[in-house]
């Protein structure tokens, strides 16, 4: 059984976002840890298919992410004046020292909904339980079954990533469907209603995956909860396991 | 000092916390909760704090965490607490720490007794039985509890745990429905056998309900977010319930466009993401704020490079709190802390 809490970067999509792009002034934006897909991991991919250049957006990244790819072609976007001369010293560009290069975002994580998303998030069920029409499930009790049923118990929660506010808005593929996510999230778990499935413990839940295999996107995800992408991968916690694919 | 982006830890405030929620809940025991590197506040200095105050009980949701804080010298003295678990979860390592488990499920039960008892570590782990009294996460459900507890009385009998604590969590949609979970609770006690009752530790509330409701606090409550200073919002401010909030988040000013002032914090690193109308404060003012993805616009035409701006701390300064902001989300306290990220220095004071 693999952990609790994954995020799985895809790096077969990554690799391929870059490489269609125009190579020419190229920057790949991995700010905030390439926005949680790993610096080092998506500096790997860019190199094995020539892109060398990274931008980062501020000073205090750009020094870090500096001391994680130290032979990288490093741009930072915005520094304060008296900061300069510590970047320039870390062999950090500033963006308006490089005139006619251009930022790419979007279309490398596929936050743009075109481009594949590079980034899975998965969890798994904790357990399973009854639960009879009428009971309420999580704090403040903003769901209430409306049958007889089952619920699962899903072993990740906001302080992992997954906006408070997902209850009772997005759903998760389960058990082969898109099952809805009720109550209010918690800081480690949610709650799915399963209807009358039979859930085994352990079972695969998956929050936005890879498209490709039939699994609900990230773009969606970002838009039920009215966030964006960027921010939904960047703001995955440490409790979660960052695997590669 | 380079970082322009940074969160002041005030363990002093935490000391001043955990105390009057101690005043507050005794002869009732406080736990207080380190989940999720104790709310983003960091668990190192926030244990050793509560430690110093007189804590005996840490709840640390992972099994792992426990070991880890055993590992660095914590004494035995001071009991751990762990209830959140894989299906698949080996529970041996936990067992020999000493910390002790939440447990739901005969199934649970079976995988516990399973990990532990085939080593040679001789440590017999300790259990908390979880009765699920209306919030419909973990736990039995009544109908299934006397079987959970026949089990444990069972495995206790035969040496393979011991039966130390039985809990459960509350809902906090009413007070009526509190009440009833309450009753609940009290209700599930009767079916342990009575000569385990004694050793039992029991414990239902969180925070607020431990602060508001005498008969919610058994012999344990468990607190997070109230040590922190993270007031439970709907209007209900710190300083109304007598706390100080232990985090405050600053970044200093690195460009100016236009009217406004820029900070380099955005929802990249955890801020909430594509919302208006939150306020920080700079220079003794309420400012506005446009929250961007790896930047902030502070709208004001007079702050400089290098000034300060915080964007929440104590009502005491005249800065918004998390309970401020939270309210103005329509979230809590604790999920705005518990996403910022991990990058964002944390600056400590007032250890011990």
């Amino acid at each position: 059984m693999g952990p609790v809490r994954e995020a799985r970067v895809l790096v077969d999509a990554l690799t391929e976002n870059i490489a269609v792009l125009d190579r020419a002034g190229v920057l790949i934006d991995v700010s905030a840890d390439a926005y949680g897909h790993g610096v080092v991991r998506v500096a790997e991919a860019a190199r094995t298919v020539g892109v060398r250049s990274f931008f980062v957006a501020t000073a205090d990244d750009a020094l870090r992410t500096a001391s994680l790819v130290p032979d990288a072609d490093l741009v930072v976007g915005r520094v304060a004046e008296g900061r300069r001369d510590e970047i320039a010293a870390a062999g950090i560009a500033v963006s308006s020292e490089r005139a006619g290069e251009r930022v790419e975002r979007d279309s490398v994580y596929g936050f743009d909904g075109r481009a594949s998303a590079a980034m899975s998030l998965r969890s798994r069920v904790l357990a399973t339980k009854a639960i009879r029409a009428g009971d309420g499930v999580s704090y403040g009790y903003t769901y209430r079954a409306p049958r007889d049923g089952r619920t699962a118990l899903v072993g990740i929660g906001y302080g992992d990533g997954v906006h408070r506010h997902a209850g009772n808005t997005a759903f998760v593929l389960l058990d082969g469907a898109m099952l809805p996510v009720v109550g209010r999230v918690a800081m480690n778990v949610f709650v799915v209603f399963l209807g009358d499935r039979r859930v085994d413990d352990g079972a695969d839940v998956v929050l936005f995956g890879d498209e490709r295999s039939g699994e609900p996107p990230l773009t969606r995800w970002a838009a039920a909860l009215g966030v964006q992408p960027a921010s939904v991968t960047a703001g995955i916690g440490a409790r979660v396991e960052r695997t590669v694919r | 000092m380079s970082a322009d982006v940074w969160a002041e830890i005030d363990l002093d405030a935490y000391r001043r916390n955990l105390r009057l929620v101690q005043r507050r809940v005794a002869p009732a025991e406080v736990m207080t909760v380190v989940k999720n590197d104790a709310y983003g506040h960091g668990i190192a200095a926030v244990v050793a704090t509560a430690v110093g105050e007189g804590v005996r009980f840490v709840g640390v949701l992972d099994a792992a965490v426990g070991v880890g804080l055993r590992a660095s010298g914590l004494p035995r003295s001071v009991r751990l607490f762990a209830w959140l678990f894989a299906p698949d979860e080996d529970y041996r390592a936990a067992a020999a720490a000493g910390v002790e488990l939440g447990v739901s499920s005969v199934d649970q039960l079976r995988r516990i007794v399973s990990t532990t008892s085939t080593g040679a570590s001789g440590a017999v782990p300790r259990v908390h039985a979880k009765i699920d009294t209306g919030l419909g996460r973990a736990g039995a459900r009544p109908e299934d509890w006397p079987a959970l507890i026949a089990a444990i009385d069972a495995e206790a009998d035969a040496g393979r745990v011991e039966f130390s604590g039985m809990w459960t969590h509350i809902a906090e949609a009413s007070d009526a429905e509190d009440s009833a979970s309450i009753a609940a609770f009290e209700s599930a006690t009767l079916e342990v056998p009575p000569r385990r009752r004694d050793g039992l530790v029991r414990h239902l509330a969180a925070s607020a309900a431990s602060f508001e409701r005498a008969d919610s606090r058994f012999d344990l409550v468990r607190v997070g977010a109230f040590g922190y200073g993270i007031a439970p919002g709907g209007g209900v401010s710190p300083s109304s319930l007598g706390l100080t909030p232990v985090m405050s988040l600053r970044a200093r000013v690195i460009d100016r466009v236009g009217d406004s002032a820029v900070i380099p914090v955005g929802a990249a690193d955890g801020l909430p993401d594509a919302v208006h109308g939150l306020e920080g404060a700079a220079a003794g003012r309420r400012v506005a704020l446009s929250i961007g993805l790896t930047e902030t616009l502070v709208a004001d035409p007079t702050l400089d490079p290098g000034d300060v701006v915080t964007l929440f701390g104590r009502e005491d300064r005249g800065e918004p709190t998390l309970q401020e902001w939270a309210d103005a989300l329509g979230t809590i306290g604790e999920e705005i802390v518990v996403r910022l990220s991990r990058r964002i220095e944390r600056r400590v004071s007032g250890e011990s």
